[in-house]
């Protein structure tokens, strides 16, 4: 499998009244953009915004973040199995628009039942910053307007709470924005078919010296739909080729995991464990593959297949080595910590990047943990107090949810609001010393 | 992952007052063996039998065959996630009890809305026997009958017939007849513990010559993996053959018609992993088994699993895949699409089918594509088979199948007749050209 990635570099975007780039400018028309996402039957308007880095702005209620892809060529198209059938992807050439994403905003729809992962930040400046790599990006933002209709949740339902309850109406709403800005992020992008890239990099795993040591890279991904289709009780782990996840066969979809952890589809798209094993595919290491091993399977039985089945694929894909990176905290550390120890135990060494919640002082952070966890990549702290500064623009609402505080006010927050505070397989921009 | 397959030979089941194997002979102490199973929440009595090849014997309604296997070193049960917990097998050493097989039967239960496929013939000798691999195993039968009411359901929903629909208390029995014959085969071949075995055979894919042609087995099932079933699942799901031999795939799920049906047997002993383990280092290299599932019912979702399929293959490195579905219907429209993108991919395919030509000039395939060049022919589903009376018939009285008396003459299809045409190969029948 052989990936042309073609990145057109974007400094700046601005409003403007035709659609194209220019001098690393992107230009989008507000009205060539909305007759190609809308009508659609659940989302009545959009408000489009750009928020640069350095700018007294923030964006609140993020939902995902998308950079803008598009194939060159070929039937296929970039997130199979949502813009189009879910046909196999990661060859051919895909144009990238470099350095800039697309966001989607929206407030909680009626019906919607949401705790505190629902809310996700970014500042584009001041403090805020350094916990957002999309603070870096050049962001077009879409702010979707429901269309009205659908009910408050049943009282009964909402005393039954579970992880993003909600009423089919406000799904459908929910699963519109996300669709809408994959579809943004392809009109974007297929803007440049035609030009001439800044640069070009070619991704594939051809063979390479075979003493060097098998690495797979395992990630848990709590809400993705891959190829379009999402199971939070699935058991069987997915491999994957790493082109594909370039080319958007993993996008966000499930649940709304929270900010700090969130598996953005821009996470998929630029995944640092899957750049980084790239960089040294035939260096020092033999990259095999990515396996997604999934959310929620609620029971211990539901959780030693899944263990055993990923581990029994990485053995099959001739692993020596796995990263383990779950995207995510809770039931999926239970797993993670199993398939840590299937794997040493299967002869594979492990490294694992996690996220921690140490919720009181002395709280180890950890849901899970067994002996063969020894090597452990720390990707930082979900409850870390931060006091943001008021702001002279706000994206995405009025309001804070955490706390009702007022948007554009100063704030206080945990750094699980902040959209990829820490997640331990994005680009993230903290890092940890020690002291 | 390595495992040492004991095989203790057996040639003959009695009764008798104590359960043991002794040359070459299977004792079984009927009591025992039920005081083993029973008591059980959904089944009421055991009846146990013995049929044994060229006896004048036929076993109606048949469910599982499974042939005795017992762990007796190595992680894991045999059987993990339905005797145990589903954790891995497939190292260590096992040991079977080769010429014998365990068949639970059972009558349909109440709240079985059942159709063709729930009958399922054995006939032990005369020319229903070549129809079955099962006329060549000395079968030790256990007839199931189930604990009392289970509810009408016909009333309700007898108009809205989809395979296999039981009530919930229908569907429980039919899993603990399965689980039982599992429990039944575990606990025969524990008595073999402390023998010597007649010969062992040591399974592992050990690294050949980087050369020879990377060959997958991609085998469509809606059994059970590591106890878990879901007819519905998109996803390919790989496996190290060894793990096939510890029983980590059973019949569950869907019956399927009995010609095609993946008895645990026809995983434990399957006769492509058989020949491709053989030929492992000597002209290919056997890189593993890809399990897809037989029934997404959506376009997207059979493009789902095809693409899945077809990228685990590539992951493993595959130059060839041998793709054999048991079943029919559904699964043949998923295996002709894996077959195209196989081929697109560059993987060379063989597919081995069985077909469904119920009248004349009908091609008998639900669905193929042009890149399906090679295929294998594993037999008919609607050939006419004539048997004679037998003395002896277990299971029940009647053949499900035009509500025939089971032990006079009885005129049935192919796919009445247990592994009549397993294109996995476990069968008797072979063609000829003319």
């Amino acid at each position: 499998m052989k990936l042309e990635l073609a990145s057109f570099q974007v400094d700046n975007v601005a409003l403007a009244p035709e659609t194209h780039l220019s001098n690393k400018t992107l230009f989008v028309s507000e009205g060539e953009l909305k007759d190609h996402l809308l009508p659609d039957p659940f989302i009545q308007d959009i408000r489009i915004d750009v928020a640069r880095p350095g700018e007294s702005a923030r964006i609140v209620n993020a939902i995902d973040v998308v950079e803008p892809r598009a194939k060159a060529s070929g039937a296929e198209t970039v997130f199979p199995g949502r813009l189009g059938p879910p046909m196999q992807v990661g060859s051919g050439t895909t144009n990238r628009l470099a350095e800039m994403a697309v966001v989607g905003t929206a407030e909680p729809f009626v019906g919607e039942e949401y705790w505190y992962a629902r809310e996700a930040i970014i500042d584009m400046s001041a403090a805020g910053a350094a916990y957002s790599p999309f603070s870096e990006t050049v962001n077009l933002v879409l702010h979707f307007i429901p269309r009205p209709g659908g009910e408050e949740l049943d009282p009964a339902r909402r005393k039954q709470f579970v992880v993003d309850t909600r009423t089919r109406e406000a799904e459908n709403r929910m699963k519109a924005t996300r669709n809408l800005t994959l579809k943004a992020a392809r009109f974007l992008a297929e803007k440049v078919k035609g030009m001439i890239p800044d640069y070009t990099r070619t991704y594939e795993l051809g063979p390479v010296d075979p003493s060097l040591p098998g690495v797979v890279y395992l990630c848990k991904s709590l809400s993705a739909g891959i190829y379009g289709s999402f199971s939070t009780t699935r058991k069987w782990v997915v491999p994957m080729h790493p082109n594909e996840m370039m080319d958007g066969a993993v996008v966000n979809f499930g649940f709304l995991i929270a900010a700090n952890f969130r598996d953005c589809t821009y996470a998929y798209q630029r995944n640092a464990v899957v750049e980084e094993l790239y960089s040294r595919h035939g260096v020092d290491l033999n990259f095999r593959g990515v396996l997604f091993y999934s959310a929620f399977p609620y029971t211990l039985e539901e959780k030693e297949l899944e263990a055993g089945s990923t581990v029994r694929t990485a053995k099959m894909l001739g692993a020596d080595a796995a990263i383990i990176a779950p995207l995510s905290d809770g039931h999926p550390s239970v797993e993670t910590m199993m398939i840590c120890r299937l794997c040493e135990e299967a002869g594979i060494s492990t490294a694992i990047g996690a996220g921690e919640m140490t919720a009181n002082e002395g709280d180890p952070g950890f849901t899970h943990w067994v002996p063969q966890a020894d090597a452990l990549v720390f990707a930082g702290d979900s409850h870390t107090e931060l006091a943001l500064p008021a702001v002279e623009k706000v994206i995405g609402g009025s309001r804070v949810l955490h706390g009702d505080q007022d948007a554009a006010g100063e704030i206080e927050v945990e750094a699980r609001q902040m959209l990829g505070a820490s997640n331990p397989a994005a680009p993230t921009r903290l890092f940890g010393r020690l002291h | 992952m390595r495992l040492e397959l004991a095989s203790f030979q057996v040639n003959d089941v009695v009764f008798s007052p104590e359960t043991r194997v002794e040359g070459k002979t299977l004792h079984v102490n009927v009591s025992e063996l039920k005081d083993r199973l029973l008591p059980n929440p959904y089944i009421e009595d055991i009846q146990v039998h013995v049929a044994r090849p060229g006896e004048r014997v036929r076993i109606v309604h048949a469910i599982d065959v499974v042939e005795p296997r017992d762990k007796v070193s190595g992680p894991g049960a045999i059987f993990p996630g339905r005797l145990g917990p589903p954790g891995q097998v497939g190292n260590g050493t096992t040991n079977r009890l080769p010429g014998i097989a365990v068949v639970g039967t059972a009558e349909p239960f109440t709240g079985e809305e059942y159709w063709y496929a729930r009958e399922a013939i054995i006939d032990m000798s005369g020319p229903g026997a070549s129809y079955s691999p099962f006329s060549q195993t000395v079968n030790l039968v256990l007839h199931f009958s189930p604990k009392a009411e289970s509810g009408d359901f016909r009333s309700a929903n007898s108009d809205q017939f989809e395979v296999d629909n039981r009530t919930p208390e229908a569907n429980l029995t039919m899993e603990a007849t399965r689980d039982l014959c599992l429990k039944a085969a575990k606990y025969l071949a524990g008595k073999a513990r402390g023998l010597t075995p007649d010969y062992t055979r040591t399974c592992e894919l050990s690294p050949v010559d980087p050369g020879l042609p990377h060959i997958v087995y991609i085998c469509c099932s809606s059994a059970s993996i590591y106890g878990s079933c879901s007819a519905r699942r998109v996803w390919a799901v790989p496996l190290h053959p060894n793990e096939l031999m510890d029983g980590a795939v059973v019949n569950s799920g869907f019956l399927l018609a009995a010609n095609f049906r993946d008895c645990t047997y026809a995983y434990q002993q399957d006769a492509v992993v058989e020949q491709l383990y053989s030929r492992h280092g000597v002209d290919l290299d056997f890189r593993g088994v890809i399990f897809f599932s037989s029934f997404p019912y959506t376009l997207e979702d059979k493009e789902r699993e095809a693409g899945s399929v077809v990228r685990m293959a590539k992951m493993l490195g595959a130059d060839a895949a041998i793709i054999s579905p048991i079943s029919e219907g559904h699964g043949s429209v998923e295996m002709m699409m894996i077959c195209r993108l196989c081929e697109e991919a560059g993987i060379s395919t063989v597919l081995a089918v069985g077909d469904m030509t119920a009248e004349k000039g009908d091609p008998g395939f639900t669905h193929w594509v042009l890149e399906a060049d090679a295929l294998v022919e594993a037999g008919d589903s609607h050939h006419k088979v004539r048997l004679p009376a037998v003395d002896k018939v277990i299971g029940g009285a009647r053949v499900l199948y035009g509500d025939q008396e089971a032990a006079g003459e009885i005129e049935v299809e192919a796919r009445q007749m247990y592994g009549a045409s397993n294109p996995a190969g476990m069968t008797r029948l072979t063609g000829r050209l003319y």
